[in-house]
């Protein structure tokens, strides 16, 4: 048995989107594929599987990547799905947790990646921003303002995400002189 | 003396993978050895031991011990360069230790 679910907004927010599917897997719904804001389950054993989700360093098509993967197979991680280079991880539960970063030095810069990206989706956003702010000034478009209106919007929850993964990545960084 | 950038302490990640190399093993391999030895206290994440490895082969303190077939899986062993590394960190780790003891003897 498949289900589709639609979940707006959780790309923002890679913590949460990996804690929604692994609440899904824990009820025997396990995640096969996702597109954009849809994700395809498919009805199995509660708590089978553990999902990870990384923001790849290299292209999903790169040898980098493959070769990253081929290794994270040989030690029982399976590749389940990637959608730019959002790559979604399982793993079989058992008596090991299943973590892809136990470094403090790793997980920084994957939160360092979090935000680049973030902050990427962020300029196409100011722009659009702008963009509707002068067609307003010009025509008094009343469409202009209710676009712009939904892109501020967007614009401040970026924000605040950003800080949050720099409050994160500060912490990680003052815990590191004292422990590795 | 040692270069100043290779002075400092190993991460524990490290120090495990070197100890486990002085024979080959594969990933797998490496994270359940390191995993018994430890009596379960050092679980190492995929992701983060396949940067470690990179990173030890990039500086030839391991390399990659049998030739990659298609079914085969990739095995790694310590090279000389490592062993020499690992070498110093006991000599650092004996020493750190020896203060605690001496520490201890005297209080």
């Amino acid at each position: 048995m498949m289900i589709y679910k639609v979940n707006k907004l959780l790309f923002m927010d890679l913590e949460k989107e990996e804690a929604w599917l692994n609440e899904m897997a824990s009820k025997g719904y396990n995640f096969i594929y996702n597109y954009l804001w849809t994700y395809l389950f498919e009805k199995g054993t509660p708590r089978e599987y553990v999902y990870r989700i990384e923001l790849l360093e290299h292209k999903a098509s790169s040898i980098e990547t493959q070769s990253y993967i081929d290794f994270l197979e040989e030690t029982g991680v399976e590749l389940v799905s990637t959608s730019g280079r959002w790559a979604y991880f399982r793993k079989k539960a058992d008596e090991c947790p299943f973590e892809l970063y136990t470094d403090s030095e790793a997980r920084i810069s994957h939160y360092r990646r979090n935000i680049s990206f973030l902050g990427f989706i962020l300029a196409i956003n100011l722009s659009i921003l702008t963009l509707n702010t002068l067609i307003f000034i010009k025509s008094g478009n009343p469409g202009n303002i209710a676009a712009g209106g939904g892109t501020l919007f967007f614009a401040i929850l970026l924000i605040r995400k950003i800080f949050d993964i720099w409050k994160k990545i500060k912490k990680l960084t003052s815990e590191k002189q004292i422990h590795e | 003396m040692p270069e100043s950038s290779e002075r400092g302490a190993l991460t524990e990640a490290v120090f495990f993978i070197l100890l486990t190399l002085h024979e080959p093993a594969h990933g797998y391999g490496i994270m359940k050895h390191i995993k018994d030895i430890s009596n379960g206290r050092v679980v190492l994440g995929s992701g983060t031991l396949y940067g470690a490895l990179n990173t030890l082969i990039d500086k030839g303190w391991i390399k990659i011990s049998n030739q990659k077939s298609e079914d085969q899986k990739k095995e790694y062993i310590i090279t000389e360069e490592g062993r020499k590394n690992f070498q110093n960190e006991l000599e650092r780790l004996r020493e750190l230790i020896q203060h605690a003891v001496d520490l201890k003897r005297r209080s």
